[in-house]
């Protein structure tokens, strides 16, 4: 009877493999005739994660519509198997196939690369599987496989329902408020609040009554009426849901932790709080609730003197810029895409500009094909005009990391600067002018910088600072070095103004031990380099909010935690506090460095403390 | 369970949601009997066969099997003639075969009806249907072998073909044969123990061969005495019959009626016209 069954499932999986087959040439011709490049995850994925979201509800649903419609429980049941043995041998088949095709979803994720979160990953495969196994359960519902089918979807529409109504209960059982995740995001809302591990036991109790009961009332499956199943069904049910309702909510109480809040220390010395539901505003004697939602801290926003500027999304209003008023807290939105274009998170400023990308949605942000290159938008800060420019690359090539990093004008015109990785320790720099012509003016080895409006570049041997002009590149300095020098242009990047620096600071790494090794400083004055000395430990990050001091971060990476902070300043450094049980970030903690001071939020208390003199800042209600 | 026993079922019950099928049944059937369980119709007689033949589950109660019984010598043939009707008769055979474990399968009845192997199982008529589920049966060589009125679907020819194979499974494997009918005319000479059934139980449990003497006739104009045990009254303008039951040697000397001998068919009318005759009153 295996070997039967096995056929039989084996023929429907041929059929849907040979229906996502035709789809995908489809695809493809469409994608030919179209000149437009094949992008699996944007069409050919969302079609074959549906497919297989189907042949799991009916894989489960047809247990036994094969027999109903042929007449043939009452022969089945007369077999020499045990019910249970019956059942077994009817799902084994099934389960196999659901396993075969969850691998070749994993296979085709894999080959899609990185453009799918694994949080959409993880989640799907819990409710592929739960959609599988509550299918089952109600393939004997009735001898109808519209009437079971129909019943399955209500019943898993009533399921995800009640995941989200369980993860609502433990956010209000552990005291965080109403849980303000739209059900929409039913599959991927657990993640964001309840740990993932704890996620398969939340799904896991929420699914076994329904199989425990059909396993269980399968035992004594005859031809009688199907109401006498069912009956025998719910009797078992009830009690078994009660109890997987209870555990769930244990588990998902567990694994609650402390609600998404992230932090921003504005040049003004307020504290914008937001987690998903609202922003507030504090200060030293009043916390105001903003009506919008801002989060400054992960939208890497710019900041002037006036404003915060970040992207942002809305269901109503799509990808938009938003700017807040740090004087009178208002928010106010000064750009706001075409619905079918999206946004980049990252924003830069040059003078009175905002720069931000813009492309269509789906279509990757490093691309160069002409009509898929994302735009440049400038907004004016103060005119709120908004300039649209599409740079055109000549040459095709992949444009992975992908950044401007400067600005220079020669004349009336002005020139972006952007570099791309070409490939490992080769990174292509291009100008763009505002009619979007791209020129190819050199490479490097590690990622470029532009600092008092000098190019500097790194090849095997050397430190090269060039000065940019019309018509060529004119080298003023070479400084000798072999070692592997990283300038983390995240420090220059948000900020394409040219605010004139005293010095450039680095990192010298092992790139076999991937360890940093030494911090070094380039005085631009001088264009010497030398090494900072040190006798602790470099595992950190560095950051450098002005034109000459630095800070470094000692973190224990393993451990996740922060054991200390280091003022740079030229080849000085200084130990400015040591910190104990204070976490990187995680659940209820997390440690952020601003311009003018640091956040640190352990075990849900936030302590603000100011920049350099590390002198706590106090907020009222906080 | 006793040595010669194949069957023995306790305290059975079985509910059609509120509606008692089978009420606290108990019984024996002993290997190699051959027995025909009859009654009005909703007794509970199939209910009672797919209980045996494991396709119904008792709510309560125990059916156990002799030692030496396999699932897999258990043939059931029922009412619908349950089958993958999508099969060929040559996959059905071969499917059939390699669930109960079938070496030699036996196709003279098939051969006979020139039955087309290729031919859907849904494509075949009643009869057909019924003589190659019974090949399929017989090919297991059944210990226990339990057929639901479906005799009286197949015509004269096919009938024959079919009670000849019960036969040689008989004499052949010892096979015990509960068949579930409405007449004797339809099931010839076989059955051996007569049981009728009625609201779930068993009213009738007898040896064919005394059936006769336990059940007589009167036919006269008058009421009959008190004492005698009547089973069903006809009665019509010129005349009354009394079905008598359980009939005693000793009335005939008591009594000066004539107490006339009944055919088996009448037998079973006679206790199924009782039963509708207690239920109106």
């Amino acid at each position: 009877m295996l070997k039967k069954e096995f056929k039989e499932v084996f023929k429907q999986m041929f059929y849907f493999l040979l229906i996502i087959f035709i789809i995908l040439c489809a695809e493809f011709i469409e994608r030919l005739i179209s000149k437009s490049t094949f992008q699996f995850f944007d069409s050919f994925f969302p079609i074959f994660q549906f497919g297989i979201l189907f042949m799991a509800f009916f894989f489960g649903i047809s247990l036994f519509s094969s027999e109903y419609r042929q007449k043939g429980t009452e022969y089945i049941l007369s077999f020499p198997y045990s019910r249970l043995k019956l059942l077994c041998i009817k799902i084994a088949p099934r389960a196999i196939a659901m396993i075969l095709f969850y691998l070749l979803y994993l296979l085709f994720y894999y080959l899609g690369g990185e453009n799918t979160s694994i949080i959409a990953i993880v989640s799907f495969s819990y409710f592929f599987f739960a959609l599988f196994l509550i299918s089952i359960s109600f393939s004997s519902v009735r001898d109808n496989f519209l009437v079971n089918a129909i019943t399955v979807l209500f019943v898993f529409s009533g399921f995800l329902a009640l995941v989200y109504a369980v993860y609502s209960i433990a956010h209000v059982l552990k005291g965080y408020g109403l849980f303000c995740f739209p059900f929409k995001y039913i599959f991927i809302a657990g993640i964001y609040f309840v740990e993932p591990k704890f996620i398969f036991f939340v799904i896991l109790f929420l699914v076994l009554p329904f199989v425990i009961s059909f396993f269980l009332a399968f035992r004594k499956f005859d031809i009688r009426s199907c109401s006498i199943f069912n009956k025998r069904y719910i009797k078992l049910f009830i009690p078994t849901f009660i109890a997987g309702l209870i555990l769930s909510i244990f588990f998902a109480y567990s694994g609650t932790h402390n609600p998404y809040r992230s932090y921003y220390l504005t040049g003004n010395h307020k504290l914008i709080e937001t987690n998903y539901s609202n922003t507030r505003i504090y200060d030293h004697n009043s916390v105001i609730k903003l009506k919008e939602i801002i989060d400054p801290c992960s939208r890497s926003s710019v900041e002037n003197e006036k404003h915060i500027y970040m992207s942002d999304w809305s269901k109503k209003d799509g990808y938009k810029v938003q700017s807040y008023n740090k004087i009178n807290n208002h928010v106010e939105t000064i750009y706001t895409a075409n619905k079918k274009n999206r946004l980049s998170w990252k924003l830069q400023k040059y003078k009175d500009e905002i720069i931000l990308f813009e492309r269509k949605k789906g279509e990757s942000p490093y691309s160069t094909n002409i009509d898929k290159v994302p735009s440049l938008i400038l907004i004016n800060t103060i005119t709120k005009a908004i300039n649209k420019e599409k740079p055109k690359f000549q040459n095709k090539c992949k444009h992975i990391s992908s950044f401007l990093f400067g600005v220079y004008e020669t004349g009336n015109e002005r020139l972006w600067l952007k570099y791309f990785k070409v490939r490992k320790n080769l990174y292509q720099i291009v100008e763009i002018n505002k009619h979007g012509n791209v020129k190819e003016i050199g490479k490097s080895k590690n990622p470029p910088l532009y600092v008092n409006k000098m190019l500097i570049t790194t090849d095997k041997q050397n430190i090269i600072f060039e000065i940019l002009t019309q018509k060529e590149k004119k080298i003023i300095k070479k400084i000798p070095e072999k070692r592997s020098i990283h300038f983390n242009p995240r420090w220059f990047r948000p900020n394409l103004n040219h605010e004139k620096k005293r010095f450039i600071y680095g990192s010298v790494w092992d790139m076999k031990k991937k360890k940093r090794e030494n911090l070094v400083v380039i005085d631009l004055k001088n264009f010497k380099i030398k090494d900072i000395k040190t006798d602790f430990n470099l595992d950190g990050y560095l950051r450098v909010f002005n034109s000459c001091v630095a800070y470094f971060t000692q973190v224990d990476f393993k451990n996740n935690m922060v054991k200390a902070l280091y003022k740079i300043d030229g080849e000085k450094i200084k130990l400015l506090k040591r910190f104990k049980n204070v976490k990187r970030f995680g659940e209820d903690s997390s440690f952020e460095i601003f311009r003018p001071g640091i956040v640190i939020r352990k075990k849900g208390k936030v302590s603000v403390l100011s920049l350099p003199d590390l002198k706590e800042l106090k907020f009222k209600k906080l | 369970m006793i040595n010669n026993e194949i069957i023995k079922v306790k305290n059975l019950n079985i509910n059609f949601n509120k509606h008692i099928a089978i009420d606290n049944l108990s019984i024996s059937f002993n290997k190699g009997e051959t027995v025909l369980i009859t009654g009005r119709n909703g007794s509970g007689k199939t209910t009672f066969l797919k209980c045996l033949g494991g396709v119904l589950f008792p709510d309560s109660g125990l059916i156990q099997f002799g030692n030496k019984v396999s699932k897999k010598k258990i043939g059931i043939i029922s009412d619908k003639m349950s089958l993958l009707e999508d099969y060929t008769l040559e996959q059905g055979i071969a499917f059939h075969s390699e669930i109960f474990g079938i070496n030699k399968f036996n196709f003279s009845l098939i051969n006979q009806l020139n039955l087309k192997y290729e031919r859907k199982i849904k494509t075949l008529s009643a009869g057909e249907r019924a003589i190659y589920h019974l090949s399929l049966i017989i090919s297991q060589k059944p210990e226990l072998l339990l057929i639901d009125e479906i005799i009286h679907m197949i015509d004269a020819y096919i009938r024959e073909l079919f009670l000849e194979a019960l036969i040689e499974l008989i004499n052949d494997v010892n096979t015990t044969i509960i068949m579930v009918n409405h007449t004797f005319s339809e099931t010839g000479r076989i059955p051996e123990r007569i049981l009728i059934m009625e609201q779930g139980r068993f009213i009738l449990d007898e040896k064919r061969e005394n059936l006769n003497k336990k059940i007589k006739k009167i036919i006269t104009n008058k009421e009959i005495e008190e004492d005698i045990p009547v089973l069903f009254k006809k009665e019509s303008s010129i005349q009354k019959e009394f079905y008598i039951y359980p009939f005693k040697e000793e009335f005939n000397s008591k009594y000066k009626y004539d107490f006339q001998d009944i055919s088996l068919t009448e037998i079973i009318k006679s206790f199924i016209g009782g039963c509708y005759a207690k239920e109106r009153v």
